[in-house]
């Protein structure tokens, strides 16, 4: 008994965790210039982690077949050292850390979600290393630290500017105009449901019912019992894949049908569609870039990642990747040198277009203009901004 | 409450089912499966994939999920556990942390670590019974845990087969002098319990998801069940599952979502400290 005891302790305390890492490497002199990334490239968060890395591998091997950055009249090639964080904040804050005393990193690129960004964020101040991000909400980036971020730099959405999307989403069609939270214990969850509830009145909407549950829950019952009791038209969530997944079917099983339903974080990659099949029709979820046809940045990324991902979800995660690649490699240029102080002084004056718009950061942060959309036909299609791809169709087709 | 009540009893059958196999390996072996999860998972991604090749239904799945896992357990048991367990008593459990490693590795290798579901129309069905909503994915997880700890506890305490098992869980020694092979009835008995696990996870699969990783979760969940019920008591894993699967439910019906991991861990401690052999107390069977 009391060995049971002493194992369960040591796995709910510790986890099951292992560092990964991996040889050599030097940011200096005539060779290549060493970049680091601690990625979700396994655990719950790695469907999304590997598409970051797609989008981080691209720009690198856009700027390497070029011949490399010109580095203060030297051309040097780009080496990309990517160590695998299982989706753990600590185990990517220590190998950030790794990156930049033992791998030579002069500067890091983001993984996802706030706890673990935020996590590398504060190693990187430590360290006074540069560290440019995306998937990263803005308002969660910038309560991540008190004192403000000096080295740290985020282009994602503003969950502020999200729950507007959200809204207006809704009013494109008829409801009572009452809404069911769900939300998770973490970070972006408690801060989204924080914001959705300020701003429902603001839009007309009321919250019938908030379900808050830690990470990890598998039995929603009651709280569809009490959602289906507060009448809610629709459902806004904020969870992670596999949890979503799950909510989902009980929604189905327990005959809730919703006349809209938005899975944030959970129903934004294609494998909520490999997961739940049909049900996953009408889905909606924010997307991670708005695609300006007309504008080069997005002609050249759809020519690129555009043809590997197929999927409007993940190509969007891709291009957040690509975008905080492609910003960072501009300011090594524009530095003109591989010193973190001066790779971060050029961050701070980006003034460009990229892909996700014209970034010029304030307070280290740039927010993307997103859109939302829907799952249809086993893709997600731009149903907001008006203009895009569909119509946002009701009730929810995959809860019927 | 009454949902709450119903809903709890019968997602107690399921947290029985996947505690079953890691309480008859405490039981019989004295082992502390670190990989029973890994393992429960794994049967989820066996299981996905014959349905995903063979288009067969994911309960009937199990005809195949049953022997396969029990014939990748069996030597982790005959070859591995059963050697080390001789040298030294803790050597398996280290052992086993290993093994959950090494699958995990293998089905993210294999699969990558999208949540998967396995696809049934029964999976996102739900009945009306006296005003209570009730899922058949519930209704069919309580049954199949209840049927296998039934068949368990009879074989162990009726059958020839069971008296050897019992026998060898009490002095691997003597009974290794009257004749029984007790390395192989180990090794049967790991096979038989991994595959208890694989049903669990197909089950899983069935109700909620699953990835490479999520079989953590639910190895904490069965440890609360057996520590609850009794180690190596068969009857009180059901029993141990209901009362969680009550309290959690009942518990969040009360106190909101966000207390439930507080109630398992609480119930789970509280357990420990107040009766730490179990309701039914620490016997095989």
């Amino acid at each position: 008994m009391k060995r049971v005891a002493m194992v369960m302790v040591a796995l709910v305390a510790g986890g099951l965790s292992a560092c990964g890492s991996s040889e050599g490497g030097s940011g200096g002199g005539k060779g290549p210039v060493v970049v680091g990334a601690s990625g979700s490239l396994t655990g719950p968060l790695s469907p999304i982690g590997a598409l970051l890395q797609k989008g981080y591998a691209q720009r690198v091997k856009e700027v390497n077949d070029a011949g490399g950055l010109d580095v203060g009249g030297t051309k040097r090639k780009i080496e990309l050292k990517q160590l695998d964080n299982k989706s753990e904040p600590n185990l990517a804050a220590q190998q950030a850390r790794t990156l930049v005393t033992r791998e030579e990193a002069v500067a890091l690129l983001g993984s996802n979600t706030p706890p673990i960004n935020n996590a590398i964020g504060a190693m990187a101040e430590t360290l006074r290393v540069p560290l440019v991000m995306g998937l990263n909400p803005i308002r969660a980036f910038l309560s991540g630290s008190k004192s403000g971020w000096n080295y740290a730099w985020d282009q994602f959405f503003d969950e502020r500017q999200a729950t507007t999307v959200q809204y207006e989403t809704a009013n494109l069609t008829q409801t009572n105009k009452k809404v069911a939270l769900f939300t998770d214990n973490e970070q972006d969850g408690i801060a989204q449901g924080r914001l959705w509830t300020e701003n429902a009145k603001k839009y007309g909407y009321t919250i019938a019912y908030h379900a808050k549950f830690p990470v990890g829950t598998t039995d929603f019952s009651s709280f569809i019992r009490r959602t289906k009791a507060s009448g809610a038209d629709i459902v806004i969530a904020q969870m992670i894949p596999p949890d979503g997944v799950a909510l989902w079917k009980q929604f189905k099983a327990l005959s809730y049908s919703p006349k809209l339903a938005f899975c944030e974080k959970c129903g934004t990659n294609s494998g909520w569609g490999a997961a739940l099949k049909s049900s996953a029709e009408g889905t909606s979820g924010l997307g991670n870039w708005l695609p300006q046809p007309d504008r080069p940045e997005t002609k050249q990324v759809m020519e690129t990642l555009g043809k590997q991902i197929p999927n409007a979800h993940d190509l969007g995660l891709a291009v957040s990747g690509y975008t905080a690649a492609s910003i960072l490699f501009d300011a090594i240029q524009a530095a003109g040198s591989t010193e973190p102080e001066a790779i971060n002084e050029a961050i701070g004056k980006t003034d460009k277009m990229y892909p996700v718009g014209r970034v010029k950061f304030t307070d280290n942060a740039y927010g993307v203009e997103v859109p939302m959309l829907q799952w249809q036909n086993g893709n997600g299609v731009q149903v907001y901004p008006a203009g895009g791809d569909a119509k946002l169709q009701t009730p929810v087709a995959g809860l019927k | 409450m009454t949902n709450a009540i119903v809903n709890g009893i019968l997602l107690g059958g399921l947290y029985a089912t996947i505690a079953l196999g890691l309480s008859l390996a405490f039981g019989v072996l004295g082992l502390v499966n670190l990989a029973h999860g890994e393992l429960l998972v794994g049967g989820a991604f066996v299981s996905y994939l014959v349905v995903d090749r063979l288009g067969l239904d994911p309960l009937l799945s199990l005809v195949v999920v049953i022997p396969v896992v029990f014939a990748i357990a069996y030597p982790m048991q005959a070859w591995v556990l059963t050697p080390l367990l001789r040298r030294n008593e803790d050597a398996p459990l280290v052992a086993t942390f290993g093994f959950s490693l090494l699958i995990i590795a293998l089905l993210q290798q294999g699969y990558s670590s999208d949540p998967k579901s396995l696809p049934a129309s029964y999976a996102d069905a739900g009945v009306s019974v006296l005003g209570i909503d009730i899922r058949v994915a519930y209704l069919i997880a309580f049954a199949v845990g209840v049927v296998l700890i039934g068949v368990t506890h009879r074989v162990l305490l009726k059958t020839r087969l069971g008296a050897m098992v019992r026998a060898a869980a009490a002095d691997p020694d003597t009974a290794s002098a009257v004749g029984i092979d007790v390395r192989r009835l180990y090794a049967a008995t790991f096979g038989v319990a991994a595959a208890m696990a694989a049903v669990g996870g197909v089950l899983i699969g069935i109700t909620f998801s699953f990835t490479p990783t999520s079989g953590l979760a639910w190895v904490l969940t069965a440890f609360a069940v057996v520590v609850l019920g009794g180690i190596g008591s068969i009857l009180g894993t059901l029993i141990g599952g209901i009362l969680l699967g009550v309290v959690e439910g009942v518990g969040v019906h009360l106190l909101g979502g966000e207390w439930r991991s507080l109630i398992i861990y609480g119930l789970f401690f509280l357990a420990l400290t107040v009766r730490p052999n179990g309701i039914l107390g620490r016997r095989l069977a």
